[in-house]
Order: C-alpha cells, then sequence, then structure tokens
C-alpha cells in the first residue's frame, strides 16, 4: 500500500513539473508576444488560443491532482473542528468518497469530450491561421484521472489506517496558497 | 418537484455539503451536475460536466489570474518587498504606533503588485511581526494589523477578485482598477487612523522607540524601495503607454520582477521554482472552484431558483438603502464561512441582476463588493488572513487573540462601506477623470 | 412544449430583445404549444453554444459556427464570401439583409454538405441573420492606402487577418472584451469591427474616425435547433417555428443595421470623423476582394477537402443579384420576414427538412 502512495507521489511530482513549466511558458510566450507586437510590429501568431487552450488547461487540470494530494483544495472546516475525532474521521472519509465519485464524473465526461475533439481534430483560428487544440482536451482526463488516483487512495488508508506514502508535507508557502 | 424547488434543494445540498468540509470545488460541481441531471435528464448533465470545465478555463482574460499571483510570488520570494517595509519603519519612527502603520504602508505598497490579500498579509506578517515584537507591541495589535493591512492587496491593483468581476460584470477592467485605487488607499488611510486611536488610548499597545531617526536614514530607507517601485512603474506605464493589456500586464510584470531581482541578487532558481509550484497550486484552488461555480450558474438559471431568490431580495427590499442594507448583511454573513472567490462567483448570478435592475454603477459595486468581500477574510470564524497571520507566529499568539486584535479595525472597515456607499464618486472619480 | 433559447448577447442589449420578440412570436404563432424561455448569457456563452445546443442544454441558439472551424467548414466559407457584399454591385447600407437572405436561402435550400454537417452536430439550421459590414475604427487618420503600412489592426477572424497581411499592416488578435482598451491605450491602431460594435462595444468613446468602405465582410449568425427538439414538434409547429425564424433573422440583421445607425447620428457631436474611405483604399479593397474570392475557395480546399468553393462562390453571387434586388430600399424587419419567409422558409419542406 505504502508503495502505491509513493507511485502517486511521484506521477504527481512529474505533473507539478509539467505544470510549473506552463506557468513560466506563459509568462515567457506572452511577454514575447509583447515585446514582438510593441518594438518590431511583428505579434507571435496564436499567443491567445495556445495560452487559453494549452497553458490555462494544462496548468489549471494538471494540478488539481497535486492540490489534492497536498490537500490544497479550499474546503471550510469550522463545522467539523467543533466535533470529536472520530466524527471528523467519518466526515473526511465521506469527504474523500464524493471527491472520487465527483471527479470521477468530470473524468469520464472530460474523456468523452476528448474523443470527440480528436475525432473532429478540433482547431481554433487566430489571425489568418489555425491551431489545432483537440489534444488539450486530454489534460482534462489525465488530471482529474490522477486526482481521482490520489483521493482515492487516501480514503483507503484512512479508513484502513495504514500508513500513507502521499507526500503530503505542506511546503512553507502552502499557507498562501490557503 | 417543482424546478424552483429542485434549484433551492441544490442550494440547501450545497451549503450543508460545505459544512461537512467537502471542497468547496467539488460541492459546486457535485451539486450542479446532480441537479441538472434531476432537472433535465442524464444527457444534459453529461453535457454540461464536458463543456464547462473546459471552455471556461481555456480562457485568455483569466490567464492573468496566474501571473498576477506569480508576480506576486516571485517579488515575495526574492525579497524585493523587503525595502518597502524598511523605508516605511523608518519614515514612520516618530509616531505612536509607528511600525504598526509602516505594516499598514507596505501592505499599500505590497498590494500594487499583488493579486491577492492572502500573499499580502503572508509576505508582510513574515516581514513586519518579528519587527513588532522585537520592540515589544502588544501581539494583538501587531498580529491584527498586519491580518487586516493584507485585504488592500485586493483593492489596489492588480487584483484577481477585480479581474474576474470585470469577466462576469462585463465591465473595463481597467476601470474597475483605478476606482479600485481609491479604495485600497482610504482602506489603508482608515486602518491608520485606528491604530493612531488605539495607541492614544492605550500607549502600552506600543511602547515609543528612538525616534532619532535622520534625514540622511532616511533618503538611504527610501533608495531601497527602488525594486518594487520600478515593477509598479513598469507595469503601470505599460498599461497606460499603450504597450500591452491588463490581461498582459501580470506577464510582462512577472518577467520584470524576474529581471529585477536577478540585478538585486536575490534571484535563484529554486526560489524561482517555488514560486512557479506555488502559482500552480493556487491556480488549480482557485480556478476548481470558479469551474463549480460556472455549473452552478447553469443549473440555477435552468431551475429558476436564481431569478426567485433574487427577485425575491427585491421584494423585500424596496429602497435602495434597504436593498444595499440587505446585500451588506448577505455578504457578511457569506463572508463569515466562505472565501471571497467561491463566495463572489457563487453569489453573482443572483445578485447582478438585482444591482443591475435597481440601475446602480456596476463599477462602484464591484468595488463595494470587493471590500465586502475582503472582510470576510478578516471575520470568524472562517479568517483566511487571520489564519495566516496564526501560521506565521505559531505558538506565541492564540487565533482568538488575533481575532481580537482584528475586532477594532472590522469596526473601521464598516465605516468605510458606508462611505463608499455614501459617496460612490470616491470610486468613480477616477476612472472618470482617466477616460 | 417548453423550449430554452441560448443567447450569447449580455442582457439588455438590443439583440437579447430582438430574442425575446423571437420567442413570443413562436408561442403566438404556436397558439402555445410551443413556448421558449430566452437566457441571454447565463446559460451559454457563444463559445459553449455549439456543444450546449448539441447535447440539448439549450434547445436552441444562436451559434456562431466561425468559432468551430473543425466542425463548420461549409457554414464558415460561405459566411467568408460576405465579402463579395462591398463589390461594387452590391455594397450599400443594406447589404448585410441581402446577403442574410442569400446565404439562407442557399443553405436550406441548395446545399446538400451544409445540411450534413450541421446534422452531423445533432443539430438543425434555421437561417442566419449578418452584422453590418466591417469598417475601419481608427483612433489616427487613414487618408491614402500607404498609411496602412504597418498600423496594428485588430482582427475579429481570418478574413480581416487575411486582409490586413495583404495591405501591409499588422493584424493583432484581441478579445471583443479588451478592444476598447486596447484602442484607449494606443495597444493597437484600429479595429475592423461592424458598425453596431461601434456602439455597443463602446468603441465611439474612443476612436477618431470611421472609415466605411473596407476592409468589408460580416460576420454571420446562424441559429440552429437541437435535433431531436425539432423532430419532437408536430409539422404543424415546425411550419411556425420556421415563421418565427424568418422573424428572427430579419430582426437581428435589422437591429444590427439600427444600431448602425445611431452610431453614425452620434459620431459627428463626439467629434469623430465618420466617412467613406478614400477613393483608393475602396478601389485597392475590391481587387483585393476579386482575387480574395479564389484564395478563400483554394484555402477551404488545402485545410478541409472542399471541392466547392467556385461552385459556392458563384452560386452566392447570383443570389446576392437577387437579393440586393428584393431588399433594396427595405425598410424594416417586418417587410424583411415577408421576404424571407416568402423566398425560403415557406418553401422548406417541414416533414423532411432536418429529419
Ligand atoms: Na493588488
Ligand atoms: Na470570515
Amino acid at each position: 500500500m505504502f508503495l502505491i502512495g509513493r507511485f502517486l507521489s511521484s506521477l504527481a511530482k512529474a505533473s507539478s513539473l509539467i505544470g510549473t513549466i506552463c506557468v513560466i511558458l506563459m509568462m515567457l510566450h506572452v511577454t514575447a508576444d509583447v515585446i514582438g507586437r510593441y518594438f518590431f510590429n511583428a505579434p507571435l501568431p496564436g499567443t491567445i488560443v495556445v495560452v487559453a487552450n494549452y497553458y490555462m488547461i494544462v496548468l489549471v487540470f494538471i494540478a488539481i491532482g497535486v492540490a489534492e494530494e497536498k490537500q490544497a483544495h479550499i474546503s471550510v472546516e469550522f463545522v467539523t473542528d467543533m466535533m470529536p475525532k472520530r466524527v471528523q474521521t467519518g466526515f473526511s472519509v465521506f469527504s474523500g468518497v464524493l471527491t472520487v465519485i465527483v471527479i470521477t464524473a468530470l473524468m469520464i465526461a472530460g474523456y468523452t469530450e476528448a474523443v470527440k475533439k480528436t475525432n473532429i481534430g478540433a482547431t481554433m483560428e487566430q489571425g489568418s491561421q489555425m491551431i489545432e487544440v483537440w489534444q488539450s482536451y486530454w489534460a482534462i482526463p489525465v488530471g482529474t484521472g490522477l486526482m481521482v488516483l490520489i483521493a482515492a487512495y487516501r480514503v483507503i488508508t484512512t479508513v484502513t489506517g495504514l500508513r500513507s506514502g502521499l507526500n503530503e508535507t505542506v511546503m512553507d508557502a502552502e499557507l498562501i496558497n490557503e | 418537484m417543482s424546478d424552483v424547488g429542485i434549484g433551492l434543494t441544490g442550494l440547501a445540498t450545497l451549503i450543508a455539503l460545505i459544512a461537512a468540509r467537502v471542497p468547496i470545488g467539488i460541492a459546486l460541481i457535485g451539486v450542479s451536475f446532480g441537479g441538472l441531471w434531476v432537472l433535465m435528464g442524464p444527457r444534459v448533465a453529461w453535457g454540461a460536466m464536458g463543456l464547462v470545465p473546459y471552455q471556461f478555463t481555456s480562457s485568455w482574460i483569466l490567464s492573468s489570474i496566474p501571473m498576477f499571483l506569480f508576480l506576486g510570488f516571485i517579488s515575495y520570494h526574492t525579497q524585493l518587498t523587503k525595502g518597502m517595509f524598511n523605508a516605511a519603519r523608518i519614515w514612520m519612527a516618530g509616531l505612536p504606533g509607528g511600525l504598526a502603520i509602516a505594516s499598514i504602508f507596505g501592505s499599500a505598497g505590497f498590494a500594487a503588485v499583488s493579486g491577492s490579500s492572502i500573499a499580502c498579509s503572508a509576505a508582510m506578517g513574515r516581514i513586519a511581526i518579528p519587527e513588532m515584537m522585537k520592540h515589544k507591541y502588544h501581539p494583538e495589535l501587531a498580529t491584527g494589523t498586519v491580518a487586516v493591512a493584507g485585504t488592500i492587496g485586493a483593492l489596489i491593483p492588480p487584483s484577481i477578485i477585480l479581474i474576474l468581476y470585470g469577466v462576469i460584470a462585463q465591465i473595463s477592467i481597467t476601470d474597475l482598477f483605478l476606482g479600485g485605487v481609491s479604495a485600497g488607499l482610504l482602506t489603508a488611510l482608515g486602518y491608520v487612523i485606528v491604530v493612531l486611536i488605539r495607541v492614544k488610548l492605550n500607549p502600552e499597545l506600543a511602547p515609543v522607540r528612538d525616534a532619532s531617526v535622520t534625514m540622511r536614514e532616511k533618503i538611504i530607507a527610501l533608495r531601497e524601495t527602488w525594486p518594487l517601485l520600478l515593477i509598479m512603474l513598469g507595469i503601470f506605464g505599460g498599461l497606460f503607454g499603450g504597450v500591452f493589456t491588463p490581461t498582459e500586464a501580470g506577464a510582462v510584470g512577472a518577467f520584470l520582477a524576474c529581471i529585477v531581482a536577478l540585478v538585486t541578487g536575490e534571484m535563484t532558481l529554486s526560489r524561482f521554482l517555488t514560486a512557479a509550484r506555488e502559482t500552480l497550486m493556487t491556480t488549480a484552488a482557485l480556478l476548481i472552484i470558479a469551474v463549480g461555480a460556472s455549473l452552478l450558474t447553469r443549473f440555477l438559471a435552468l431551475s429558476g431558483a436564481g431569478n426567485y431568490l433574487s427577485s425575491g431580495i427585491l421584494s423585500i427590499a424596496d429602497s435602495p438603502v434597504l436593498l444595499m442594507l440587505g446585500i451588506v448583511c448577505v455578504y457578511l454573513l457569506i463572508g463569515m464561512f466562505l472565501e471571497p472567490i467561491g463566495a463572489m462567483l457563487l453569489t453573482l448570478p443572483i445578485i447582478l441582476p438585482v444591482v443591475d435592475a435597481s440601475g446602480w454603477s456596476l463599477l462602484w459595486f464591484g468595488i463595494v463588493l470587493t471590500k465586502l468581500l475582503e472582510i470576510g477574510m478578516i471575520t470568524p470564524p472562517i479568517g483566511m488572513n487571520v489564519f495566516v497571520i496564526k501560521s506565521v507566529v505559531g505558538n506565541l499568539v492564540s487565533t482568538t487573540a488575533i481575532f481580537r486584535g482584528v475586532a477594532w479595525f472590522f469596526v473601521m472597515d464598516l465605516v468605510l462601506v458606508a462611505i463608499l456607499c455614501a459617496f460612490p464618486a470616491l470610486i468613480l472619480t477616477l476612472p472618470e477623470m482617466m477616460q | 412544449q417548453d423550449l430554452t433559447f441560448a443567447g450569447g448577447w449580455p442582457p439588455n442589449s438590443a439583440p437579447t430583445k430582438m430574442l425575446e420578440e423571437y420567442a413570443k412570436a413562436v408561442e403566438e404563432y404556436t397558439n402555445g404549444d410551443v413556448t421558449m424561455r430566452v437566457f441571454p448569457l447565463s446559460l451559454l456563452s457563444f463559445a459553449e453554444v455549439n456543444a450546449g445546443v448539441r447535447d440539448g442544454i439549450a434547445d436552441a441558439a444562436a451559434n456562431l459556427t466561425a468559432y468551430f472551424p473543425a466542425e463548420y467548414p461549409n457554414l464558415n466559407m460561405l459566411s467568408e464570401f460576405s465579402e463579395l457584399v462591398e463589390l461594387e454591385e452590391f455594397a450599400g447600407e443594406l447589404s448585410s439583409t441581402a446577403f442574410a437572405g442569400a446565404i439562407t436561402e442557399y443553405v436550406m435550400l441548395n446545399c446538400e454538405d451544409c445540411q450534413t454537417e450541421v446534422a452531423a452536430q445533432n443539430q438543425v439550421y434555421l437561417g442566419a441573420g449578418s452584422t453590418t459590414s466591417y469598417v475601419l475604427q481608427c483612433v489616427v487618420p487613414l487618408t491614402s492606402v500607404a498609411d496602412l503600412q504597418g498600423k496594428r489592426i485588430r482582427a475579429a477572424g481570418a478574413y480581416w487577418a487575411r486582409w490586413a497581411e495583404t495591405v501591409g499592416a499588422v493584424p493583432v488578435s484581441m478579445s471583443v472584451n479588451e478592444t476598447l482598451e486596447g484602442l484607449n491605450q494606443g495597444v493597437v491602431d484600429c479595429t475592423a469591427s461592424n458598425t453596431a460594435d461601434f456602439v455597443n462595444f463602446g468603441f465611439i468613446d474612443v476612436v477618431k474616425y470611421l472609415y466605411v468602405g473596407l476592409p468589408g465582410a460580416q460576420f454571420n449568425v446562424p441559429f440552429t435547433m437541437n435535433m431531436e427538439t425539432w423532430n419532437s414538434l408536430s409539422d404543424e409547429s415546425k411550419g411556425q417555428v420556421l415563421r418565427a425564424n424568418a422573424k428572427l433573422m430579419a430582426d437581428i440583421t435589422w437591429v444590427y443595421i439600427e444600431e448602425g445607425r445611431a452610431g453614425k447620428e452620434r459620431a459627428p457631436d463626439m467629434g469623430i470623423e465618420y466617412t467613406d474611405a478614400a477613393a483608393d483604399m475602396v478601389q485597392m479593397n475590391r481587387e483585393f476582394i476579386s482575387k480574395d474570392k479564389d484564395a478563400i475557395a483554394s484555402i477551404y480546399k488545402e485545410r478541409f477537402g472542399l471541392e466547392t468553393g467556385a461552385e459556392a462562390a458563384d452560386a452566392l453571387n447570383t443570389l446576392l443579384v437577387k437579393w440586393s434586388d428584393l431588399t433594396k430600399g427595405v425598410e424594416g424587419g417586418e417587410a424583411l420576414t415577408k421576404l424571407y419567409y416568402d423566398e425560403i422558409f415557406s418553401k422548406v419542406d417541414v416533414a423532411s427538412y432536418g429529419k
């Protein structure tokens, strides 16, 4: 069980790396577009489509699994905090199970949509160019898939009391993350 | 059950789930999915789940959110913010409660590069609180001031709340930003007055320190503020000089911050990556809630519950004053429990039509709304800014003590809201001037 | 039967009011058998409309097919031919009424491929409105062809980007919500937008010059209905919905003209130079269009394998001759509705259409 946790944790780490790269690329790409447009009258073609359909989609949906591992998803604790420990555990199992169900639904819907977009070869128009965007639809089933696995694993370790292999250590800055 | 009944049941379920510690985003998505299923059948429910998350997220305008977050995180981790506080500290040295006042001005300065109030409190908390403790400031005053000063971060542009509001209400983000400037400065001023009054009433709260600061020291301290000033200048100069749009400002600002940090020698690869990673996590946590709220909007629209509630509010509040009082009370109540962005996304579908119908300026309302939402950041039981400060001070100060320290400022916040409502020109003048 | 209609225009805007008129008409014509609830923006945004109507989140909508290049190559190619209305024989303030008629007639009565591609999205095509022609709205003066060199022009779609590149300007992509600020702060020098958006998006508050006659072309506003919804209606109701849709496409097309007129009226008081573009620019534009017509056909052939480009251009040209004649001097939505119904919608076989 512990090893499964370590494995999921390494998947989360890889996702985190991909997302981090997206953040950095987004900054560089937009800046380059602005510089090109203002100083050289040569904007980078396709910036808007690439930023919206690739960087945004990948960074959000790849990172929701990572946020699940770090327990960074925002919830409201004050009601449950007033209850005894055992009841609190009950609530966190309930919330974990619900997370698994809801995100599984999101994953299935995202997968269905990705298949449709792949079959039609979805594109977007920017300027006189066409940019393929169907690939980006796959970030949703992939990212939500990771989130489902991590949430399910946490429910199991909570119920069985087995040692978790997830890396839940809150980074120093996570408090900034709410 | 009628359609409206289904909608209201959905809302009740939502509140119950959130209270049961289900992550807000999950609760929103789950209730919307289930609600659409009951209301319109499985096909529509699945369709909305496939459609909305992608379409909502793949937004060019929303891309400014991670970029402004990145800008703030870079500035904090490379200590670009430190000089600002130091300068304020030295200039305020002679005033009673000088350090507390300095932390307010420091926050207002950091607010100009940070998009959220939490980042603002966290950054200033780590810089200013140890300093105040060292000078024997009362812990309640020290922590309360920084917790509350962080809320300026969402008023003074850039501001993530204002960007989201602009997108949803379809009004100019530049205008919103300009409107936020005066509200933010007014708030800072109000907080300074609170500090002055408190220290006047009880001088022991903030022992007077040696006030013999020379002009020379003051000038030297000012010099250290250049990194942050340069970034601010770059952002606002570029915005008004036609170099880039508000959406692009975050990315360019973050890039500028990297350059400045390289020049000051504080930029390291690990700090850069930490900032990017924090940006990633925060963006995901925020946007999953936004996606959920967007789904809920469709559910509320189709069920008719949104209309039902908003016309209910309109019919009870038969005068503008009553209506505004009602809105203030609703947001103070919601703000006790919810974080501001979730609260805003949750309520705007219901509140905006009401505001629109009563003929108020959407720009003015956006600023007042931000102010109200930010009050929620400091009210118990869920006060995010207070929790941030708590994590900075550890076991030194209890959460309850910080909430007590905040209470004084809360009263001032209510006064500020009343002022902004009574004199909309305070907000609207600057955007009109810049037209 | 209670249907939902998703509008992508903001609440209280003029097009949204037309949608509400349409909903009333549907109810009235069908004697209350079919009712329609309109959701302005709260249900689906324009970017979400196609999948939304496909899956039945809304029953009907204004489906801006230009947002979905891969899904609607035929319809999009046809609407790019709206550039033809800038040619001397078709140009004029009412040209959008003629183009809306021409494209709707072609798609509903003559274009098998179009019907197939709409059906593949689980939808039925029910006519298309059209915006007014696109004109240059600038913060700097443009007095001759040479002035276009290096000007940053916001381009809303492929046609306008291609045009800007050809004339030596720099096409800038920008969301329409940012364009006002972009013009105000000088991020762009001009926007190529229709004369109604001049008012609707507030460009009138910041631009100093508006040049009619180029780059031209119009944005097409097709209306579609979910296929199952359509086929759940009785033939009788289908016929009445078609009547209402003739009114809808007339009203939307006309409301753009009216808003364009309002902008033209207000412009002089706001110190805006609202004029025809210089003769050499208009001439250059017409030369561009006569070449671009063939370019469109070859672009769609290369990208989507469409072989029908040249044939469609000819057909639309012929239909434009007819419709320019029919709509000459038309004085309002009601007269247009009658034209569209008599010439197009009444000729649709409700028993087989969209099955
Ligand atoms: Na800020
Ligand atoms: Na609170």
